[in-house]
């Protein structure tokens, strides 16, 4: 091994949601003493500012750290960041790819939850070195020699040594560093062999182009270079390499062993694919390597632009997520009530409600979402089996032989005390239990399969609320089962709005048809006549609500002859149905949508 | 064009009624000053006071000016054709020297604010006289010899019974007036009302319960010959307010004194707000004006306006002045709002109907382009 490569660690972090992932992250960026806690607020938020002129986001992905350790010698430390959701595993596989090591940030009061030992799992098939850090032992709750002992048993990873740390306070992070250095192995690369580099990330620059974030694993890499891109086969000219520090920093080469950014003026993002193998055109590997599992959508619901006409706004906001997120998919649909729009895939409800956040928020885009589906497999009685992921596309009942759904194997973790409650709510979502084991005389596992049309409604909300906050949850895909499935439509003033169609279970049908009818009562305000609000299967009404007819919008004085004011008011009433969104006679406005997707505790 | 009307605004009131949003002020020490302002303001718009048919002095209370004030604000005005002469008075200040003088000066119509018949609403509301105070001036504008005159109701007051506004209607009929101008109560921003409505300290009358104050009030009046004419007013045949006419039919008005709305060659302005900004226009020799704009979309105006009156508008004027078909420009419209029974067109004309009024706004934004 080269005297280089054996002062690089490359590490990611990887934790439940709100055990400290990113306060850590923070920590060790301001204790390798590279910028100070104020600088680095400034330097981070001004690169953001610029980004957002720029109308592209960066996170702060990838930081190439400088430590000098307790041994005397200096080290880098290339830290990748890792989403820190359920829906994620794959992104997060994706970076641990990169790694030889990961630092495993366990709350020292909350112990292990479901996404601890999920992202531990996926560190694992990576054949990564696992570092256990206990955080937030400054909490009065923390109870440091408990949790150890929990992961010792429940993940078998040994956790005597394991750096103590409050990363909120400061306190004991060199700690981490040095636990790093010592038991994160050196990359082995070879320096002399043809480049091949993995593209773990990528985003979009509007000056630079499309920029891979890579690990390089043989070899080198230059400015000039002319690189392939081997699933693409498609070539390009070096225009710069470097690495985050937190901000990009341009250097002559990277070599076996680095992590940093590729630019080479790629104009299409889709030349850039994550998991493609970067090598030289001249000299390239013979294999590329394995790439990554295509992300396999579970999770699919239309989205439309609220007014209409910023459809292509979409594509574009999508085109552009999707290069940084490649689990998004889409493509262009057309819906009777809504117009243009797209259907797009996700790995699950958050990462459908994240991406929503950030067309809405990043690219400023008003947009309307229809009920999430999953993917049916449906045999047709001419023996034809379609998958259907839009539930307008399902065939008449009469030439459907069956209907398959996805269900997931759900690891659930729970205080004991709320068990009971659980169980209610896994039976409520027609869950079977697998097995139940106690951590410990207050925790329990419970795994469940859970048909996954159940889990993409309000599931999460719904474990939350039942165990004030303390249940967490990690699922993945088991097989497909048959179930009794109907459509169930929706009908505003006697028209079916296709936008609202769902597929459910025919035991839930009923009851999910009224609680759609109540909430779009309250969701759509009074308009001149009556409408009825219906849901049907097939061609039978199973419920019925009624939005009364406005009774009264009048202003009638109108003294001294000031027209303006009653103009100006009725200027502002127009901007305000503007926001609605017109179904057959019916001002629907954008809540709506939302609404009867909301988790409701009756 | 054969109508133009003038308003003056006098802003000046002993006390602020608690639901009012009116520009008006306690400061009567200022109505000196505001008369000779508004003397030089009329003498900026002499030429546009050519050809005006009626006069209304409206408020504020212009009851508090006395007789000589308005003898000198009539003479700026000069020797005009006015055919009605409005001037708004409250019971307080009204008295008989004042109805005499009224009278000497061609004044030929009075209207009253009462509000309601129950002396605890006007206390609530902040009205500085109770009923049987309002009644005898009544009797004495009758007394007078005023008998075109005009009494104000307001209704949906909070706490207000269905029950209560019958007994307003009888006692409110009971006075004769052959006008009578109905309002539904609104609690607009800047007033104690409003205040108090978000504190939590007024209850308001539901939707439901205001519509059925007014179609009370429509049924009973038009009962006794006071016959709907406006979206908020009624009257015997021949009494309809001609001046008020003016401004739903977009016909013009000269606008005078601080805060007042004036519509002039198309254009509609409002005068400075600031007694101070308006006095040092007028000094200065210019039109008081704080703003002036041109309505943007004058077809929708022409619209909102004339539908106001129950009569509606005729389609032929409206092709006439706008060089285009009505019915084929505002087809889906029209369909739209005759099927939900808001509007009729029948004769060549087009009108709300009773339900079209109490959704007027909601009708109204679907014409707007």
């Amino acid at each position: 091994m080269d005297i280089r490569q054996a002062h690089i660690r490359n590490f990611s972090i990887i934790a439940h949601i709100d055990h400290g992932k990113s306060t850590l992250a923070d920590r060790l960026i301001e204790s390798t003493g590279q910028l100070t806690q104020r600088e680095m607020k400034e330097q981070i938020l001004d690169s953001m500012d610029l980004e957002r002129e720029r109308g592209i986001t960066i996170k702060l992905q990838t930081t190439r750290l400088v430590y000098k350790a307790l041994d005397g010698e200096e080290y880098i430390l290339n830290l990748i960041d890792t989403p820190g959701h359920v829906d994620f595993t794959y992104e997060v596989s994706r970076s641990l790819a990169a790694c030889e090591g990961a630092v495993l940030v366990v709350d020292a009061a909350q112990g292990v939850e479901a996404q601890t030992l999920a992202n531990v799992y996926l560190a694992d098939e990576q054949g990564l070195e696992i570092v256990p850090v206990l955080n937030k032992i400054d909490l009065p709750s923390a109870r440091p020699e408990e949790i150890k002992r929990e992961i010792e048993e429940t993940i078998g990873i040994i956790a005597e040594d394991a750096p103590m740390i409050s990363a909120k306070e400061g306190l004991n992070v060199r700690d981490v560093l040095e636990a790093v250095v010592k038991k994160v192995p050196a990359p082995t690369g070879d320096i002399d062999a043809p480049l091949k580099a993995l593209i773990f990330d990528s985003f979009y620059d509007t000056y630079k182009g499309a920029i891979a974030m890579i690990r390089v694993l043989d070899g080198t890499v230059k400015k000039g270079d002319q690189i392939t891109m081997m699933a693409q086969n498609k070539h390009f000219e070096v225009a710069e390499v470097g690495f985050f520090s937190p901000t990009m920093l341009a250097i002559p080469q990277l070599k076996a062993g680095d992590v940093g950014y590729v630019c080479a003026s790629i104009k299409n993002v889709g030349d850039c694919r994550v998991g493609d193998t970067i090598t030289q055109k001249k000299n390239p590997t013979l294999k590329a390597l394995p790439g990554y599992k295509k992300a396999t959508p579970m999770v699919f619901c239309g989205i439309y632009p609220a007014d209409g006409e910023h459809y292509e706004d979409i594509r574009d906001a999508l085109e552009k997520l999707q290069l940084n997120d490649a689990a998004i998919s889409f493509e262009a649909e057309t819906s009777v009530a809504l117009g243009f729009g797209f259907r797009c895939g996700f790995l699950g409800l958050l990462h459908l409600e994240i991406v929503q956040e950030r067309l809405e928020r990043e690219y400023d885009l008003d947009i309307i979402a229809t009920s999430p589906s999953v993917i049916y497999r449906v045999t047709k009685t001419d023996g034809e089996v379609i998958m259907v992921q839009n539930p307008t596309n399902l065939p008449e009942v009469t030439r459907i032989t069956r209907i398959e759904e996805p269900v997931v194997k759900a690891d659930i973790i729970v205080p004991s005390e709320y068990v009971g409650n659980i169980m209610e709510l896994c039976q409520n979502r027609r869950g079977t239990m697998d097995h139940m084991h106690y951590i410990d005389d207050k925790r329990v596992i419970l795994t469940y399969d859970l048909p996954l049309n159940e889990v993409i409604y309000d599931f999460f909300d719904a474990l939350k609320s039942k165990t004030r906050g303390y249940g967490s949850l990690d699922y993945h895909f088991k097989d497909y089962q048959e179930s009794k499935l109907v459509k169930l439509d929706v009908l505003i003033n006697k028209e079916v709005i296709d936008a609202f169609s769902l597929i459910v279970h025919e035991t839930k049908a009923v009851a999910r048809g009224r609680q759609i009818c109540e909430r779009l009562k309250d969701a759509i305000p009074r308009q001149m006549f009556v409408i009825p609000i219906q849901a049907a299967i097939g061609n039978k009404i199973v419920a019925r609500e009624d939005i009364k007819a406005m009774r009264k919008d009048v202003l009638a004085k109108c003294y001294g002859g000031d027209i303006s004011r009653k103009r100006k008011l009725l200027e502002k009433q127009k901007e305000g149905k503007k926001k609605m969104r017109q179904l057959g006679s019916v001002d629907v406005p954008q809540n709506a949508f939302l609404s009867v997707l909301k988790f409701d505790e009756k | 064009m054969k109508n133009k009307g003038v308003y003056i605004h006098v802003p000046f009131c002993e006390r602020k009624c608690h639901y009012c949003h009116f520009l008006s002020s306690t400061h009567l020490e200022g109505m000196g000053d505001y008369v000779r302002d508004l003397v030089g303001e009329i003498r900026l718009y002499q030429e546009d006071l050519s050809g005006a048919t009626t006069l209304y002095l409206g408020g504020g209370t212009p009851s508090l000016l006395e007789i000589e004030d308005l003898k000198t604000i009539f003479a700026a005005l000069g020797k005009r054709d006015f055919t009605e002469i409005t001037i708004e008075v409250n019971p307080e200040s009204l008295t008989a020297g004042k109805l005499e003088g009224y009278r000497a000066l061609g004044i030929n119509r009075i209207s009253m604010g009462i509000q309601t018949s129950h002396d605890r609403h006007l206390v609530t509301m902040g009205r500085g006289h109770d009923f049987t105070q309002a009644a005898g001036k009544v009797a004495l504008i009758k007394a007078s010899g005023f008998e075109n005159f005009n009494i104000d109701l307001i209704y949906g007051l909070p706490g207000q019974s269905l029950k209560e506004v019958g007994e307003d209607l009888a006692a409110f009929i009971g006075l004769g007036a052959p006008h009578i101008s109905t309002y539904g109560l609104s609690y607009d921003e800047g007033t104690d009302f409003h205040q108090r409505l978000s504190a939590g300290l007024l209850e308001p009358v539901t939707d439901d319960l205001d519509r059925e104050m007014f179609a009370l009030i429509k049924e009973t009046l038009e009962a006794e010959g006071l016959m709907r004419y406006e979206i908020s007013n009624f009257a015997r045949p021949g009494y309809e307010s001609r001046h008020n006419l003016i401004y739903w039919s977009g016909e013009p008005y000269v606008g005078l004194g601080p805060g007042a709305h004036g519509h002039l060659e198309g254009l509609r302005y409002e005068n400075h707000r600031s007694f101070s900004d308006y006095h040092q226009a007028v000094v200065r020799g210019e039109r008081p004006r704080g703003s002036v704009e041109r309505p943007g979309d004058e077809e929708f105006e022409y619209i909102m306006l004339n539908l106001r009156k129950v009569e509606g508008f005729e389609i032929e004027d409206f092709n006439r002045r706008f060089k285009k078909d009505f019915l084929k420009s505002h087809e889906a419209v029209l369909g739209k709002l005759t099927l939900a029974g808001v509007i009729e067109i029948q004769g060549g004309w087009v009108f709300f109907t009773d339900y079209g009024f109490d959704i007027s706004n909601e009708a109204l934004v679907h014409f707007m382009g």
